[in-house]
């Protein structure tokens, strides 16, 4: 970890806010995140729906339609280069060339109405300058990278014809052709079967390993997130609530709705006869209480929780908590 | 499986095909076998767990057994009746005693309906309760019983988050006072932090009021969790069937030991396990499964025996079904290791 | 708190929160649609009081006053035999909304009884009714209006008849194709499973669900009859003369000395015709708005 501090992030965000103004309401979607990316690491978001997990990744190259959507301030830094600042040809450079994503849903990513190789094609000949013929090959190489069988086959069939997780390979044939500094993967696996995402996991690895590049990963399964990521920060309300490396997390989780999260799923290892539960639901972003959004479900809060918003403090080294009662500074 | 328990259900070679229609007339032209021969028992008062990937046709056998969707062959014994021999005025009798509680708690209710409506209709319609005065108050026990403020009963279903809504399809299907309740991935659809809610509610249910389950789901750990028997399905058979310790412990079938193995583990020191098993390729069609053993096709250990020869249902200890030709040598081959 | 005082209160706000209650709310806030049906009404209401409590009847000619432009005797002036032109406008009103009421309710009877038979029995029936219904879809429109109307003659009623004979099916594909799918709605699954009875189901559950699309469409096809009988009167398919209705009246207007000259004959009908198809169409817009920005109609 401390390895990783010295050297220079490949990804920052600062502060960044995006906001939602409808019908005269403003929904504080993401408020104030702030995170490093570095080279070849896999940062895990993870969270409950609502959280700002997805809003968070899809602000970084823009994606979020405005209105009704606002970036009301804060930088998103890759490579120096403010994502926020630049123009929108910039920025269309930039999508698919240095950060590609992969969505949850294969069945709609993919235009029903093109041949799978030429919805990789496209991508290579728009950012590389590619002729018809090279993106052709490359496409070849990137299916076969993902493992598709008879790639010289699949790149002319469409997508129909494939299964689900066949579709979310060729999306990450797709999101990697251009080899990005930063692949953001939302909910890639949420829609597949165990045995498929098992596969599909299994090849993220492998293609992070050789290709070298940082991956953001979304999802709001714990145990994927322990099966893939190296730091993981953790949502709630549109706030980062816990960021730390992934052991941490998972054997020291500090902010209380870490460890309700933790401790309420089922553990395969142990059984017990009744689970652990984070109580009331999760909250309405519209219309969150003064001070901690996680108040009223939380087992240890106090006075001071009601009135003010605790800092996300550094407890240790590369543990980060946002909470008045568990994140004080351990001496 | 003791034996001292009473099956309350029996599944006796239940087979759902859907036809394929093709062709200028629609005329048939296949079967989708989405339930292809499956027998289990369950005991009164314990909870099935049915797992399996999608397709692999857990959802259809939930709902075939409540005839909610016609069987094409096989019958489904509660209590010692066949339902599906019944008429439907006698069936509309046994319609109180069978429940079933859906997936997405956005599409199982009816957005125009305020919730005392929703859960107080059947009361009414199976004279659970005398008059409307009798429903309410029914209602409000029901509510309360399942979390919910019973003041909230005039609010629609939009002004619920998903797990109130999940909750109130439990209230639903509990007003007419069932025996035994389908969950159907009950739980899959909602927040991790509202599932284990949910799961304890319905837990906590089970006990309080004797019911009896079967529990669909796609998730492993949260079928170990509250199941008693578990089946695994594969391309509509059960490939393995027991007892949850003999399931999850003692497992035989190839196919349990790849599912067991691709759930990720919830321990990230426990990462890049050398023994995971990653099956290879996609789930076969249902309507033209492959021969033999429909697993062979995925199978790591499959042999030539296996794509000609469909396995037989061996009992490799009581109660523990598995269909595999190779069962009781891997059951021995475990049993040595340890 | 009794019970039963809470019962009460509960009963309230179901009430207050119910489904029609939002969509009134959601079309209260739209002003145009609001305007649409305040000008309707008006419309609609001068149509019935003007030719009670005029003084001039609908065919009672004054050739003295022929051809005359608005004086204060005749507010919209007189036609060339003297009728009273303003009492005319609005006695055609009468036709024209009474057919575009009529045509309405009978094409919405038979689609939604068709439509809902064949969208919940499914089968053998639903193919039948879709196959009826392609072929009612497939008549050349003018060519059955000319040829019904030289077999029974150009009356109101032929003309209710043809028209709503004619535009059934449209409406019962909207409503097969909402039953279809609500039917495979978990909530009716449940209904099912809770052995909630068919007539319950279709009347508790799906009816009201499907009632949306039915009032939307019952205004958007408001327009579209008037329109259809107008355009249909001025070629003379429609009602004959001597009885007015709006597309009638203009039709006095088919030749170039009286559109040059005497706008009092034509400007009037004209001006109802645009507004109440006008206000028929935002009316029905705002309506869709209400109930579901993203249906489909």
């Amino acid at each position: 970890m401390t390895e990783m501090n010295e050297r220079k992030p490949l990804l920052e965000v600062k502060n960044l806010k995006t906001y939602f103004h409808s019908n005269g309401n403003t929904v504080k979607a993401v408020d104030d995140v702030s995170f490093e990316v570095y080279q070849g690491e896999t940062l895990g978001i993870v969270g409950e729906s609502g959280c700002g997990k997805s809003i968070t990744c899809m602000s970084l190259a823009r994606l979020v339609e405005t209105p009704p959507g606002k970036y009301e301030g804060g930088e998103i830094l890759l490579e120096g280069e403010d994502m926020l600042k630049i123009s929108d040809a910039r920025m269309r450079e930039i999508r698919g060339n240095k950060i590609s994503y992969i969505f949850q849903e294969p069945m709609t990513s993919l235009n029903p109405v093109f041949r799978i190789g030429m919805q990789i094609e496209e991508v290579l000949m728009l950012h590389q300058g590619l002729s018809k013929e090279e993106a052709h090959a490359r496409a070849i190489e990137a299916l076969d990278m993902v493992r598709i069988p008879n790639p010289e086959r699949i790149v002319n069939e469409y997508p129909f014809a494939l299964s689900g997780g066949m579709r979310q390979r060729v999306m990450i044939a797709m999101a990697l052709a251009c080899s990005p500094k930063i692949l953001v993967a939302d909910e890639p696996t949420t829609a597949l079967d165990v045995t498929i995402q098992a596969q599909v996991l299994d090849l993220m690895n492998d293609l992070k390993k050789k290709i070298d590049t940082s991956i953001l990963f979304i999802t709001h399964d714990l145990s994927v997130i322990a099966e893939m990521a190296d730091r993981v920060m953790v949502m709630y309300a549109g706030k980062v609530v816990e960021l730390a490396d992934v052991e941490t997390i998972f054997g020291n989780p500090l902010h209380p709705y870490t460890r309700g999260l933790i401790s309420s799923r089922p553990d395969m290892s142990t059984s017990s006869t009744r689970l652990n539960v984070i109580p009331g639901n999760v909250p309405d972003l519209s219309d969150l209480p003064v001070g901690c959004a996680f108040q009223s479900r939380c087992g240890v809060v106090c006075d001071k929780c009601r009135q003010g918003t605790a800092e996300l403090v550094e407890v240790e080294p590369g543990h980060f908590v946002r909470c008045f009662v568990t994140g004080g500074k351990k001496e | 499986m003791t034996t001292e328990d009473k099956n309350l259900i029996e599944v006796r070679h239940l087979k759902k095909y859907f036809p394929i229609k093709g062709g200028v007339f629609s005329r048939k032209i296949g079967d989708v076998k989405a339930v292809d021969d499956v027998s289990f028992n369950i005991r009164k008062g314990k909870v099935m767990g049915l797992v399996g990937e999608s397709g692999c046709g857990k959802s259809t056998t939930g709902r075939t057994m409540l005839k909610l969707l016609d069987p094409t062959a096989g019958e489904m014994v509660y209590d010692g009746v066949d339902i599906y021999k019944l008429s439907n005025a006698e069936l509309k009798k046994y319609r109180t005693k069978m429940q079933i509680v859906f997936q997405d708690p956005y599409s199982s209710l009816n957005p125009r309906l305020p919730v005392y409506d929703i859960i107080g209709e059947a009361m009414l319609e199976h004279k659970v309760v005398a008059n409307r005065e009798e429903m309410m108050n029914r209602v409000f026990e029901l509510m309360d019983k399942c979390g919910l403020f019973p003041e909230q009963a005039g609010r629609y279903p939009h002004q619920f988050s998903g797990g109130q809504r999940q909750r109130i399809c439990i209230a639903r299907a509990l007003a007419v006072n069932p025996e035994f309740v389908v969950c159907d991935e009950a739980v899959s659809a909602l927040d991790v932090s509202i599932q284990s809610q949910i799961i304890n509610l319905l837990k906590d249910l089970q006990e309080d009021m004797g019911l009896t389950y079967l529990f669909i789901s796609h998730d492993l750990s949260v079928v170990k969790f509250i199941s008693d028997d578990v089946g695994v399905m594969y391309l509509g058979e059960i490939v393995e069937i027991g007892s949850k310790e003999q399931i999850f412990t003692h497992f035989a079938h190839p196919y349990t030991e790849a599912l067991l193995s691709a759930a990720p583990s919830f321990d990230p020191t426990k990462r890049n396990n050398a023994n995971r098993i990653i099956l290879q390729g996609d789930l076969p069609s249902p309507s033209n499964p492959p021969s033999g053993c429909r697993f062979h096709t995925r199978c790591p250990f499959a042999t030539d025996k296996c794509s000609q020869e469909v396995p037989p249902n061996v009992e490799i200890e009581s109660g523990h079904f598995v269909r595999c030709h190779y069962a009781m040598e891997r059951a021995e081959k475990r049993t040595s290791k340890q | 708190m009794t019970t039963l005082d809470r019962n009460e209160i509960i009963k309230q706000s179901a009430k207050k929160d119910s489904y029609w209650r939002g969509v009134w709310r959601r079309l209260k806030r739209n002003r145009l649609a609001i305007v649409s049906a305040i000008i309707l009404i008006i419309i609609a209401l001068a149509c019935i009081l003007v030719p009670m409590f005029s003084k001039y009847s609908v065919s009672a000619t004054d050739v003295a006053a022929a051809d005359s432009p608005p004086t204060a005797e005749h507010l919209l002036g007189t036609d060339n035999i003297g009728r009273d032109l303003l009492v005319r406008l609005f006695y055609g009103g009468r036709i024209s909304l009474g057919v575009a009421i009529s045509v309405t309710a009978l094409e919405c009877v038979i689609g939604i009884v068709l439509g809902a038979v064949s969208g919940f029995f499914g089968g053998i029936v639903d193919t039948i009714i879709m196959r009826i219904s392609e072929v009612f879809m497939c008549f050349p429109f003018l060519m059955i209006c000319i040829t019904l109307q030289s077999i029974f003659g150009t009356s109101v009623k032929v003309l209710i008849f043809i028209l709503s004979i004619l535009s059934w099916p449209s409406i019962a594909r909207i409503i097969r194709g909402q039953i279809l799918s609500l039917r495979e709605m978990d909530y009716m699954e449940a209904c099912r499973a809770l052995g909630i009875s068919n007539f319950r189901q279709i009347f508790k559950h799906l009816f009201p669900n499907v009632l949306a699309y039915v009032i939307v469409y019952v205004t958007l096809s408001m327009a579209s009859v008037i329109l259809t009988e107008t355009s249909l009167s001025f070629l003379g398919l429609g009602v004959s003369p001597p009885t007015p209705t709006w597309g009638n009246l203009i039709q006095a207007a088919r030749n170039l000395l009286i559109l040059k000259s005497k706008w009092w004959y034509w400007v009037p009908p004209g001006t109802m015709i645009f507004l109440s198809i006008l206000c028929f169409n935002i009316l029905g817009d705002g309506l869709r708005d209400a109930i579901d920005p993203k249906m489909q109609l």
